[in-house]
């Protein structure tokens, strides 16, 4: 009687243990690792631009790399200080530092100061890939764009802004990073809900509701354009038509996605051509915490 | 007087099978005697514990690193040459993504035995649990575990030797197409006391 019962609680603890597991495929997804790539970009993403065929990442140093290359980043010549921020026009690019000074430059070698009224607290671009494309900056004071060495107040802007996009005809601007734009239609996160529309004043519940957002990018991936939600455990995928309409969560790009950035946050997230790139952070452990690049022609996950 | 010639002979024949009789049974009783004190390493009913370390090595999947292997295992003699017990191990490897790879493997086992001298050659096969996990994932699955040992009897209670194990992890899923099993080979040093 005395085994009998023995033999029963090790089958009610083994169900119980099984039962409470997450049975998901394990030497499968090691099947699917890739060898990590020794970083480049070293500490947080906080930005990236593209500017003249290339792009830069501002990293507490600010790196270059060709846009179209996979990896392939150096470090670029950067006026002095802790880079927190880079931005672009079409002619400028602009560097915000640590101590809240910013340069512009048009090759990103020669670096000069910009002098602004009021304290600088942000500086973004609206990621527009034309003439449109306009960097701006907050400051205590009030929100300006900028030309070269030039600010002009943005007349009832709000210096709160933190992020813009550029819908095709104008540049709209946000008071979070939760905003991302398409061919079709601009996106954003309210309440943990996916809203869309055309004009960011009268966006549209999509029904999608995704949790703890932190990011946000549209990628295409040459057929079709995807939104794509970092997260504080790793990246949404969100379908969109054909109008740009989010219809559904989607798997996430990568083979290896699972044994990468799945479980991470991603505190930042960009899109420029083929490639997506995302800063997570791991928790648990620093050696995950790195920016990681993703590209359609090698479509797998892998430190910058 | 032929007659008690006859007689005569008759007992002593007797006596002669009679005194045979009584030196064969002092020699079985001899015999059994020594049969009592034959020296053997283990017998029936002999207890050993073995701790061991290894190198875990793994061939299927690919991407997984050299990892560690520890055990620690019970047994009992059955009889001279036959022990069956249980063991558990601490089993971690890397994985070239930075990922880590753990298993605990709870096994029966069975061990045959050849003694030469003052060395012994365990043969045997480990049947048990293995709970695996992965980054957040958990698998509760089948372990196989044949393994071959050499040891070495430096004292009539500690033995040490080396052993080679290959642990067999095969993975089933709802979905056949991530089923997957496991290869890894386990070879490393142990020592054993014996009660």
């Amino acid at each position: 009687m005395k085994n009998k019962n023995t033999i029963r609680a090790i089958l009610s603890f083994s169900f119980l243990l099984f039962a409470a597991c997450k049975i998901e495929p394990i030497f499968y997804a090691i099947e699917k690792e890739v060898p990590l790539e020794k970083a480049v970009i070293k500490g947080n993403l906080y930005s990236m631009t593209e500017f003249k065929d290339h792009l830069y990442a501002a990293s507490g140093s600010l790196y270059v790399k060709d846009n179209t290359a996979i990896r392939g980043w150096k470090a670029a010549s950067a006026p002095p200080g802790f880079i927190i921020r880079v931005a672009s026009d079409e002619s400028n690019l602009y560097v915000l530092t640590k101590d809240k000074k910013l340069y512009t430059s048009k090759d990103a070698k020669d670096w000069t100061a910009v002098s602004i009224t009021g304290s600088i607290t942000e500086l973004f671009d609206n990621k527009a890939s034309d003439t449109a494309k306009t960097a701006y900056v907050t400051t205590s004071e009030d929100l300006y764009s900028l030309n070269d060495k030039n600010t002009s107040k943005i007349s009832g802007g709000d210096k709160s802004s933190k992020a813009a996009v550029y819908d095709g005809s104008n540049t709209v601007f946000s008071n979070t990073v939760l905003i991302a734009s398409g061919a079709k239609k601009i996106y954003t996160i309210e309440d943990s809900k996916v809203k869309f529309g055309n004009d960011i004043s009268n966006v549209e519940d999509s029904g999608i509701e995704v949790s703890g957002a932190q990011s946000m990018a549209v990628y295409n991936d040459g057929s079709k354009e995807s939104l794509l939600i970092g997260t504080t455990s790793g990246i949404v995928l969100v379908n969109l038509d054909n109008d740009g309409k989010p219809t559904s969560t989607g798997t996430m790009f990568g083979e290896n996605i699972e044994s990468s950035i799945a479980m991470l946050e991603i505190k930042t997230l960009y899109s420029f051509g083929d490639a997506i790139y995302a800063f997570a952070v791991d928790k648990t452990t620093s050696k995950k915490t790195n920016t990681w690049g993703y590209y359609t022609s090698r479509p797998n996950w892998n430190v910058e | 007087m032929k007659k008690y010639l006859s007689l005569c002979f008759c007992l002593c024949f007797l006596s002669l099978a009679v005194f045979a009789q009584m030196n064969e049974d002092e020699q079985d009783k001899d015999a059994k005697t020594e049969e009592l004190y034959v020296y053997k390493m283990n017998q029936k009913g002999d207890w050993f514990v073995k701790l061991g370390g290894a190198a875990f090595i793994p061939l299927q999947p690919k991407n997984m690193k050299l990892g560690l292997d520890l055990n620690l295992g019970f047994y009992r003699f059955l009889w001279s040459e036959f022990a069956f017990g249980g063991d558990i191990r601490v089993t971690y490897a890397s994985t070239v993504g930075g990922n880590m790879f753990f298993s605990i493997p709870l096994m029966a086992r069975g061990i045959y035995q050849f003694s030469f001298k003052d060395f012994e050659i365990p043969l045997s096969l480990g049947v048990g649990i293995s709970i695996q996990n992965y980054i957040d994932r958990y698998y509760f699955g089948l372990i196989l575990n044949p393994e071959v040992g050499f040891f070495w009897r430096f004292k009539s209670d500690w033995s040490v030797g080396a052993h080679l194990g290959l642990n067999i992890m095969p993975q089933w899923y709802g979905n056949k197409d991530f089923n997957r099993t496991g290869y890894f080979l386990d070879t490393g040093l142990s020592v054993r006391y014996h009660f």
